[in-house]
């Protein structure tokens, strides 16, 4: 029997086929199955509200449900709503592979060598199509975002056009001269990678000599200027022993508690080729959680890389949705393609979504866009 | 021909809790899926009969004693309805003791 698929903010994915209806709210993996005539179907607006008080007191999921339904309406599971899930939240822009760092985790395989770029007229589309789609966030990424000739054309028109917020996801090694003082004009949030109290480490971790005096230099000014500052330390065997210390480092440079994240290394780009240990996983790394505490509702999130292709997310390289080459990043997220059944699937992947590390929301969308759960 | 007795015995599943409606709709709770069955009022009539002791005989007579209707259909599905539980593993049966 063919199922329908719908989606319900904010995390409800829903199949439903006569006499059937299995419901799924994918934050918490609960999942209920409800079998009922037509008459009785909960999709049924008329179904009477003594059988939806029954439902609710049996299970309290589907008093849940029955609000949402009661306040949002049923949207048909695309490959647009499970893109876009509950809003479009963050649109990563990798503006090039280039990058002054060479880090040994890097997903994007970023090196000094590498020459793969947006070009205007492609990117400043995109920035467009971004804030037709009403992203809140976009951060241009890379590679490091400053290398690229556009970093600030694009921090500049973003503003133009009315895209709400703008983040800079960089090593902070060129945030200096006069690039650094336009942008301090124009007010974008910075988002910096940063490894290690320690100089060696750090500098271990970026390949990049003198790295980590010059980044911790950009950090200390950016906070001082009033600048909206995030740190993202991300943790591997070689410096997750120092964490704490690293920690108390970045607060000494004025980085306030809520804007220091760790992060464990994705299995991604050059973080493929040194596998994470089980136990270097494990082990416990003091946070302060911003990313891990962050209330989540199946955000919508979207990757352009520097090659042009669109992914669901950074980390997402498997699921490739298409090419701003070959059509717009509209086109591409606001697919109407159907999304087949994958309910057994889905509830499958959930019961083992805590022993990965990539988010649920990745989680999910793998499974909803192609079958599997490699995210 | 008189029809063939059905002398075997629908007995609900221990864990299966349920609830009637102020509409006379039975909503049957099994909290292992967990699943919920919404049964209309017939299907809720035989639902509510199966008690561990009626047999799929005493069903069927009760309810041709409130219908009027043709022996044989009525038969034909209370059977298929208790089949359709069986294969969701709501009931299973025994013989009539």
């Amino acid at each position: 029997m063919n199922a329908t698929g719908y989606f319900l903010p904010d995390d409800w994915i829903l199949w439903h086929s006569e006499g059937l209806l299995e419901a799924t709210k994918l934050s918490s993996g609960e999942h209920i199955r409800i079998e009922a005539t037509s008459e009785h179907d909960p999709l049924n607006s008329e179904l009477p509200a003594s059988v939806w008080d029954s439902l609710a007191r049996f299970e309290p999921l589907l008093g849940q449900l029955r609000e949402q339904l009661q306040e949002q309406a049923l949207q048909p599971l695309t490959r647009e709503t499970v893109l876009r899930g509950s809003g479009w939240k963050q649109l990563f822009v990798e503006l090039t592979a280039k990058c002054n760092e060479q880090c040994v985790h890097c997903y994007a395989e970023s090196s000094p060598a590498r020459t793969e770029a947006l070009a205007w007229p492609e990117l400043s589309k995109v920035l467009e199509d971004a804030k037709a789609l009403d992203f809140d966030l976009v951060q241009l990424t890379g590679g490091d975002p400053l290398i690229s000739p556009h970093c600030i054309q694009a921090v500049e028109f973003a503003a133009e056009i009315g895209i709400p917020q703008v983040e800079i996801y960089t090593n902070g090694l060129a945030l200096r001269g006069k690039t650094y003082d336009r942008l301090r004009e124009l007010g974008p949030s910075f988002a910096f990678s940063f490894y290690s109290h320690c100089p060696e480490t750090h500098d271990a971790i970026t390949q990049t000599p003198g790295s980590h005096a010059r980044t911790a230099r950009a950090i200390r000014r950016a906070v001082d200027d009033g600048l909206n500052v995030r740190v993202g330390v991300v943790s591997m065997e070689k410096n997750q022993h120092d964490a704490s210390k690293t920690h108390e480092y970045l607060l000494g440079l004025g980085v306030r508690d809520a804007s220091i994240a760790f992060d464990q290394m994705r299995d991604v780009g050059r973080g493929d080729a040194a596998p994470i240990e089980a136990d270097t996983r494990a082990a416990g790394v003091q946070t302060a959680g911003v990313e891990s505490a962050r209330p989540r509702n199946f955000g919508g999130s979207a990757a352009v890389s520097y090659d042009g292709q669109v992914y669901p997310c950074i980390f997402s390289r498997h699921l490739p949705l298409g090419s701003i080459h070959d059509t717009s990043l509209d086109a591409i997220l606001t697919s109407a393609d159907p999304i087949a059944p994958q309910h057994k699937k889905l509830l499958q992947a959930r019961a083992r979504w805590g022993e990965k590390l990539s988010c649920w929301e990745c989680q999910a969308r793998s499974v909803l866009l192609d079958g599997n759960c490699n995210a | 021909m008189p029809d063939a007795s059905d002398r075997r015995v629908p007995r609900r599943k221990d864990t299966l809790t349920h609830e009637v409606t102020d509409t006379d709709e039975v909503v049957i709770y099994d909290g292992s899926g967990p699943q919920l069955l919404v049964l209309n009022d017939i299907a809720a009539g035989v639902w509510l009969m199966i008690d561990g002791a009626r047999t799929v005989d005493d069903i069927t007579a009760e309810i041709l004693n409130h219908l009027e209707a043709e022996r044989a259909t009525v038969t034909r599905d209370v059977l298929t309805f208790l089949d359709q539980l069986e294969e969701r593993k709501l009931i299973a049966w025994q013989e009539a003791t």
